[in-house]
């Protein structure tokens, strides 16, 4: 299951935003909105978040600022603007700063909507399998432990965001109990 | 999935909901506008507050006219902000670039009360709509949320004849004139609820209170304003301050002639019922 945040201070527009997504999208997609880049911040420390649908100009901070802060909760969390704004310094620092996926306008033409969003899921899809398959490749080369890559294996609703690892005092990773049910099944 | 037809029709449905929603913001966001303008006419508009206000409306608008089907007040309100944030517009831009935002708002405001009222106003059976009491007595509706104005035309008008049904805001104006026949209505441009040019439009659009003469009574005063009104279809425009005595006076020019009222109302509401009947 996937998850779409939408983060416009305007209650019209994120309302029409989650209408509008959630025909676009009625399966495999959470879609969640929020008025205020805050309480969305918060959710992310709270669980995984595929893609954010931000606004740029808001009061509080703007939608650069809002995806850096969101970026340094989950790095991986695809980003993408959608503002009347039009200038070009806007665009690219929005480029360079969030380093967002994709920048559109409003107000909206549905197809392009549909078509960038989906996009933006695919990239998240995508880009999970690839580090999945980058710690595969780590663990066959030693150079992950298997503990470290259950821990990456973990459940993301139960292990969003911070992931707390307990360490032994030789430095080893202490697994929790259902890892080591977990880790015992596997081997058996 | 792509986006066809069907998907289509499926988010209308979603919106739909969402419209009533939009206008109340609407309305509201309308309200600042409309104080903006007025600074900007009294040339009290505050570069840092009021431009700001200003500017987070055209902002909000730009971005959700469009998107609940009025691509004009998108596109006006993006004028608009461009002219406050890039081009450094003057005074006289800006009043006319935010009036014309108004209108625009005024005019999906308009249709929306409209459409919606229509299924009500249907309802309104032909006994609901009363006479004044006597058919050679005019009646005119003052609408103002300005109590002093209201009070004075309720003492002046009736010396010429006329009988005064005050209404202090705009959603009870327009309650009075889909329930009782009027002769003129003098109405406030900016007052809560719907503002007078909102009712013009409304009342153009219903065949039943159409013929009724308006007559706008403002502090806005500009030129522009003035033609603002008049090419709306008000029959006159009264800027404040105002004489009373010319107020009365003009008013008294779009009554119909003593005697010949009743005559007049009723050849009105025959004409409106042969029209519903074709």
């Amino acid at each position: 299951m996937n998850r779409l945040l939408i983060v416009d201070d305007d209650p019209m527009t994120a309302q029409a935003l989650a209408a509008t997504l959630g025909v676009m999208f009625p399966t495999g997609v959470l879609i969640e909105s929020f008025t205020d880049p805050a309480p969305a911040l918060a959710r992310m420390q709270e669980v995984d978040v595929d893609v954010i649908l931000s606004d740029y100009r808001m009061p509080t901070i703007n939608g650069i600022q809002f995806l850096r802060a969101a970026c340094a909760i989950q790095p991986y969390v695809v980003r993408l603007i959608l503002s009347v704004t039009s200038d070009f310094s806007v665009v690219q620092q929005a480029i360079n700063e969030a380093e967002i996926y994709r920048y559109l306008f409003k107000p909206w033409k549905q197809e392009d909507l549909l078509r960038h969003v989906g996009d933006a899921l695919k990239h998240a899809e995508q880009a999970r399998t690839n580090r999945e398959l980058a710690n595969t490749m780590l663990l066959l080369q030693g150079a992950l432990t298997f503990a470290e890559m259950g821990c990456l294996d973990m459940d993301e609703d139960q292990a969003s965001g911070v992931t707390v690892v307990e360490w032994g005092p030789d430095g080893q990773v202490l697994l929790p109990p259902e890892l080591l049910e977990l880790n015992g099944a596997r081997r058996a | 999935m792509p986006h066809d037809a069907e998907m289509a029709t499926k988010i209308e449905e979603r919106m739909r909901p969402l419209r009533a929603l939009y206008f109340d913001s609407l309305r509201q966001r309308m309200q600042v506008i409309e104080h903006a303008l007025v600074m900007l006419v009294s040339h009290e508009f505050h570069e840092a507050s009021d431009q700001q206000a200003l500017m987070i409306e055209a902002h909000k608008l730009a971005g959700n006219g469009a998107t609940y089907g009025f691509p004009l007040i998108s596109d006006a309100a993006r004028a608009l902000e461009r002219a406050l944030l890039i081009d450094a517009a003057g005074h006289e831009r800006l009043l006319s670039l935010a009036a014309s935002l108004l209108d625009v708002c005024h005019d999906a405001l308009a249709e929306h009360i409209s459409m919606t009222s229509q299924a009500s106003a249907a309802s309104v059976s032909a006994s609901a709509v009363t006479e004044p009491d006597s058919h050679d007595q005019a009646s005119v509706l003052v609408a103002d949320d300005d109590e002093a104005v209201r009070a004075l035309l309720a003492d002046k008008l009736p010396e010429v004849g006329c009988q005064v049904v005050c209404a202090e805001d705009g959603d009870k104006a327009w309650q009075l004139l889909q329930t009782h026949s009027f002769s003129l209505a003098v109405l406030d441009l900016m007052m809560p609820g719907h503002d007078g040019m909102t009712l013009l439009r409304m009342m153009q659009s219903h065949a039943q209170v159409a013929p009724t003469p308006v007559v706008f009574l403002t502090a806005r005063h500009l030129s522009s304003d003035v033609l603002a009104g008049l090419n709306g279809g008000a029959a006159d425009y009264i800027t404040k301050p105002f004489h009373v005595d010319e107020l009365v006076t003009r008013c008294k020019r779009l009554l119909p002639p003593s005697g010949r009222r009743s005559e007049c109302l009723t050849a009105t509401r025959r004409r409106n019922e042969s029209t519903a009947d074709c």
